[in-house]
């Protein structure tokens, strides 16, 4: 603020005052978020859709799939790029399991793609996290790359399901996330629908932050940026990404979305031996959501076919309970014969 | 005594009341009481729907269909333990209360007497089975609970080296059971009505649930307990029934045959009035309600047991308390006296 101030002051015009700030600010400007996606790279093989939730997997020995996740960069869930993290970069991975322990994901490059995996043996949410530090000019940037990954088979059944469904948080460890909240209701079933209501929690060091950049960008590259309010939270309406030619619900697509939140903190400190001002915070969230059942043509087909079977089988009792009617007739015996 | 009189209280009293407010209680806590972080098990012998997010709990043929959908290799390994403890949990469960289950907890039947009272209201005359299409039809049960434990085995196996049955069957009872449909709907969710048109499987399955949703009402409305004779959940509680603690014991040597039993069940069962040889006298079909006992005024013609005690008997002097002001019922007697 006061830097801007002796900017006024010494009469430099708007123009001169925006290219400083880009420049300043360069590394705000040019980021590019990183995220996990559960969309295989074309061409990938032996990829397999695995329980409601559709995380890609692939089988291995014994009937143990291993969960796979890929690393992307961009903004755009169709077209973001595949890329790989060399072992040279600044990085931390970390994979917690349900009962927040610090379980082993294997973070492996293959073919120009870095991807993580794992084996998912508890019931709950599995968080993954990649964090990546820099500093550049007077800013520290710390990138984070969440996943929530739901594990469930209702073959293990559905015990202390309130306690499996999180949010689990690890501010010790992962300075900046994205919660998001649980409704009343949430099972070990759930899935995002179009039209749903989500509100996500943006916190910096387990601590609520107010105004930061979230935007939502659904598969379709449709997108919306909100400020988070006093809470740090922000609500999303998911909106309809699904259309087809007689709107039929096609209950097992998926579409994807990229949530991703930014903020800039003042705070002053040493990173590798550079000095920095600031701190540049970055985080990215990537999940399914399912078109809703009832916004479509699905729940009309569905409606016409109760309705032509009650009219149907109404009519048919009621025509066989009046075939079966004896009509009372009076029947005089000639007693004389 | 003061025994005797306990005795006497119990067998007078009507059981027809007290079993409503049962099945309301017990309607609450299986659709809403997962709202009150309530959990009673995921193999239940009645209809707790997971479907249905607020049910606490877990009917057992969901969870047999999913512990079945395994391969061979599996279901003889360690895994298939699964299936077998999942039984025995839903047996120990089953036989404490046998089939009262049905009767007095099971919210999808609770809602067919609550249909039958909406019947009665409209003064609609009910329908019964012929005693040829009684025996015919109650067969459907048994193909229902066979085909129950055959599809999900051919979804992960091969039977005789036919292909393998679509994935898309899911859990397939569960498909078809008007008990996903319907329960949802108490908590005014409607994301069950759905023609599903992922594939063929799915439009197909999809289509006969919203046919059996229909069918369950317009049956329901003209036939007590429609749903309940063809339930696999009443077939596969009757293999166990023989060992369960609640009995209801005939001695046909008091028995005089007057009907009344079979006359009030809600299942129109026959062979309670004409089966003067047995001594357990449970069929496939009953719900336990012990509306037959109620109506029977022969003393200790049928009785009710738990753990071989006699917690509710028949008596002349309990029946013309519930039933004295009931013609249909009592003119017979009166004639006979």
């Amino acid at each position: 603020m006061i830097f801007l101030k002796n900017i006024k002051k010494s009469k430099y015009t708007f123009r001169s005052v925006l290219v400083i700030s880009l420049l300043l600010f360069h590394p705000l400007v040019a980021q590019e978020i990183n995220w996990f996606s559960n969309m295989p790279p074309e061409g990938e093989k032996n990829i397999v859709t695995n329980g409601m939730h559709r995380l890609s997997s692939k089988p291995g020995k014994r009937g143990q799939s291993s969960i796979i996740q890929w690393l992307r960069k961009g903004t755009n869930p169709e077209e973001a790029e595949y890329f790989q993290i060399s072992e040279k970069e600044n990085f931390e991975f970390y994979l917690f399991s349900p009962s927040k322990k610090q379980v082993e994901g294997k973070l492996i490059t293959k073919g120009g793609k870095s991807f993580f995996s794992y084996v998912s043996k508890e019931e709950g949410y599995y968080n993954a996290y990649l964090i990546q530090k820099e500093v550049s000019g007077n800013t520290l940037n710390i990138a984070v790359a969440k996943s929530e990954l739901l594990n469930h088979s209702c073959r293990n059944g559905h015990k202390l399901v309130r306690g499996l469904v999180g949010p689990n948080l690890y501010p010790e460890i992962i300075p900046i996330e994205i919660k998001r909240e649980r409704g009343f209701a949430e099972d070990l079933h759930y899935f995002t629908a179009s039209g749903d209501n989500v509100e996500y929690q943006f916190l910096v060091n387990g601590k609520p932050v107010e105004g930061a950049n979230l935007t939502l960008v659904t598969q379709k590259n449709w997108n919306k940026t909100l400020k988070t309010n006093k809470e740090g939270k922000s609500t999303f309406q998911f909106i309809q990404d699904y259309f087809s030619s007689w709107q039929e619900l096609n209950n097992r697509e998926i579409y994807y979305y990229l949530l991703y939140g930014e903020i800039t903190l003042p705070e002053q400190g040493n990173y590798n031996g550079n000095e920095y001002s600031y701190i540049h915070y970055t985080i990215s969230l990537s999940d399914g959501y399912r078109p809703a059942k009832t916004m479509y043509m699905s729940m009309f087909w569905a409606f016409a076919v109760f309705v032509v079977t009650i009219i149907i089988t109404v009519i048919g009792i009621f025509i066989y309970r009046f075939k079966r009617q004896k009509i009372y007739k009076e029947i005089k015996l000639d007693e004389k014969n | 005594m003061k025994k005797i009189k306990i005795i006497q209280y119990i067998n007078n009293s009507n059981v027809s009341k007290f079993r409503t407010i049962i099945q309301i209680a017990f309607f609450l806590l299986f659709v809403y009481g997962g709202y009150f972080f309530i959990n009673v098990g995921s193999n239940l012998p009645i209809f707790a729907c997971p479907y249905n997010t607020g049910s606490p709990g877990t009917c057992y043929l969901i969870s047999a269909q999913h512990n079945l959908h395994i391969t061979w290799d599996q279901l003889f390994s360690f895994r298939g333990l699964g299936f077998i403890t999942g039984l025995g949990s839903f047996v120990l469960l089953f036989i404490i209360f046998n089939k009262a289950w049905c009767g007095y907890a099971c919210p999808l039947g609770t809602f067919q007497d609550w249909i039958t009272r909406l019947r009665k209201l409209t003064l609609t005359r009910f329908a019964n089975y012929d005693e040829l299409s009684f025996k015919r039809l109650s067969w459907v049960k048994y193909v229902f609970l066979v085909l129950l434990i055959l599809i999900p085995l051919g979804m992960s196996n091969s039977f005789f080296g036919l292909p393998k049955i679509s994935q898309d069957m899911g859990a397939p009872f569960c498909q078809i059971c008007p008990g996903r449909t319907v329960l949802p709907l108490f908590r005014g969710d409607t994301s069950q009505v759905f023609i599903d048109f992922t594939s063929n499987t799915t439009m197909v399955m999809s289509s006969l649930g919203i046919l059996f949703m229909a069918l369950f009402f317009v049956g329901s409305f003209f036939k007590k307990r429609f749903f309940c004779f063809f339930c696999p959940m009443s077939a596969l509680q009757y293999l166990f029934s023989k060992i369960g603690i609640l009995r209801l014991v005939k001695d046909g040597s008091k028995c005089t045959r007057c009907g009344n039993c079979s006359r009030v069940c809600d299942v129109g069962i026959t062979a309670i009035a004409d089966d003067i040889t047995s001594k357990n006298i449970v069929k496939d079909d009953c719900m336990m309600c012990f509306k037959c006992v109620e109506a029977c005024p022969e003393k200790g013609a049928l009785d009710v047991k738990f753990f071989n005690f006699k917690i509710f008997s028949s008596t002349e002097e309990g029946f013309f308390k519930r039933y004295g002001q009931d013609d249909s019922l009592t003119s017979k007697k009166k004639k006979d006296d």
